[in-house]
């Protein structure tokens, strides 16, 4: 069953074309990438499929139901992990669940419940800025995922974080993901990070942004940072390169 | 959050240069020969203080009064207008000139006239402190308001947290330190607008005791008065400094962190 469904989107901003006519469909429980140079539009596509703006043509459905400048039927986290700094991390958890109706101690309740599974048992009463950046990231993923756990749209969710930690976070991320059975659509530029989280990964090509390729991804799981060295993960990665160069984004 | 202890180390520079010109000064005042009414040594300002302590510190009361009233009423006033701005862009357009208006008045000139409407009570000078206090308030909170981080926004519109809910949740917090950042300098402005009220026509207060004191050729009292008015305006913001960092320890923090 499809739960997000792209038809014919086209947006531009002051006569210049971001999207050209982009269609594709993301099944139940899939992890599906979007991959392309920065600045291709990527981000203007979930913003579309969020429900903040509305495309110049096209369809978008979640459910089977039109979402077209409907927000609120999907999660989405942006590049920035954007938490209140005002607030403590479980009150920034909290607040989806707050603004969905339930009362202030229940939603801090289910909040802190979630905490361990999201690495940040411990931590509810910190400040966003006394975490680290791997810390921040997973507590907007808990909000993501609080707001509705049946479909993500996750903008470089690791993005700002160093070498390093963002291995880390693809692992966790990785494993969380499966466990949660979410849907999600993820938008990148780091071509490791497709593989190793993607069940299918839309390729796109620079302004205005089209889909190049579709590639989809059968590596064994769970996946681990070692996989990058063997040669399946090196063959599909060969392919992506591929295609990218071919539509002169790399 | 745990809250930094206030340090005061950082205004030892301060201090040492101040007390260093004061000793300067003294000296100069000592040695130079020039009169007491011309250049009042520190010494005998400190003593004037000290021996008129009861009277400076009525008329110092009088002037606070009126500092703060005219300071709460440009709160009102300033965070009030400042949503309008925000909320209707056609508020904006007819306010926002006549808010930069009202800061070219000169004070001196319609002063005589606020006399003759509200008398020589307190009233008027209220409304000057009002006049120049509102609009820092006011344009630094509107600004706060408008600067609000899009993708914040952006976010709390994906979970469908509608307008009100918005405003209380995540622009209202974010533009409290702009608030401050007004409320700092309306602070100042405010002990300063009292005092420019009574200098130009009142019963009481630090300005009527300077006027007097100038009269009489007392210019140890006046400078008196003035060390009243640097210290009421240092303890006005110091309270601010103190509010700020209840209310937004987390604007404070990233500025000792940075």
């Amino acid at each position: 069953m499809d739960k997000l469904v792209v038809e014919h989107i086209e947006k531009s901003f002051d006569g210049l074309p971001i999207l050209t006519p982009i269609s594709f469909s993301v099944r139940e429980r899939e992890f599906v990438s979007i991959l392309g140079p920065s600045g291709c539009g990527k981000s203007t596509l979930l913003h579309l499929c969020a429900g903040l703006s509305r495309p110049d043509s096209g369809a978008v459905r979640i459910d089977g139901n039109d979402a077209v400048c409907m927000p609120g039927t999907v999660s989405y986290m942006q590049q920035k992990d954007l938490l209140l700094p005002w607030c403590t991390v479980v009150q920034n958890a909290g607040i989806p669940l707050m603004l969905k109706g339930m009362s202030r101690p229940d939603a801090l309740g289910k909040a802190a419940s979630f905490l361990p599974e999201f690495g940040l048992e411990g931590f509810s009463g910190y400040f966003p800025s006394q975490l680290s950046g791997g810390m921040r990231q997973r507590a907007a993923l808990l909000r993501t995922y609080l707001y509705r756990s049946d479909i993500m749209l996750l903008d470089e969710p690791l993005g700002a974080l160093d070498a390093i930690t963002r291995e880390q976070m693809q692992k966790w991320l990785a494993a969380m993901i499966e466990k949660l059975g979410t849907t999600v659509l993820m938008v990148t530029h780091d071509i490791d990070e497709a593989l190793l989280l993607s069940d299918r990964i839309l390729i796109f090509s620079p302004l205005p942004a089209s889909i190049v390729a579709e590639l989809s991804v059968q590596l064994p799981h769970p996946r681990i940072q070692e996989q990058t060295l063997l040669p399946d993960f090196i063959s599909l990665k060969r392919r992506v390169l591929e295609h990218l160069s071919m539509n002169g984004a790399v | 959050m745990k809250r930094k202890p206030l340090r005061f180390d950082k205004y030892i520079p301060a201090a040492a240069a101040g007390v260093f010109l004061l000793l300067l000064w003294e000296l100069t005042a000592d040695f130079s020969g020039i009169s007491s009414y011309l250049l009042p040594a520190p010494s005998v300002i400190a003593g004037a203080f000290v021996s008129r302590i009861s009277l400076i510190g009525f008329h110092a009361l009088m002037t606070v009064l009126a500092a703060i009233s005219g300071l709460v009423v440009s709160i009102a006033v300033g965070a009030v207008l400042a949503v309008a701005i925000d909320r209707f862009s056609l508020i904006k357009k007819i306010i926002y000139p006549s808010l930069v208006v009202s800061q070219t008045i000169p004070v001196i000139a319609i002063y005589p006239l606020m006399l003759l409407w509200f008398g020589y009570g307190i009233i008027p000078k209220i409304v000057v402190v009002v006049l120049v206090c509102f609009f820092p308030l006011c344009v630094n909170f509107a600004d706060g308001l408008a600067g609000t981080d899009k993708d914040l926004i952006n976010l709390f519109r994906s979970m469908n947290a509608g307008r009100l809910r918005t405003f209380f949740w995540v622009r209202f917090p974010a533009a409290l330190p702009y608030f401050f950042s007004g409320l700092k300098i309306a602070a100042t402005y405010s002990i300063i607008g009292a005092v420019i009220g009574e200098w130009l026509g009142s019963e009481y207060g630090l300005g009527v005791y300077m006027l007097r004191s100038y009269r009489a050729f007392q210019t140890p009292q006046v400078f008196a008065a003035i060390g009243a008015v640097v210290i009421i305006s240092l303890l006005t913001v110091g309270i601010v400094m103190i509010v700020e960092r209840i209310f937004v320890p987390w604007h404070i923090k990233k500025g000792e962190m940075q």
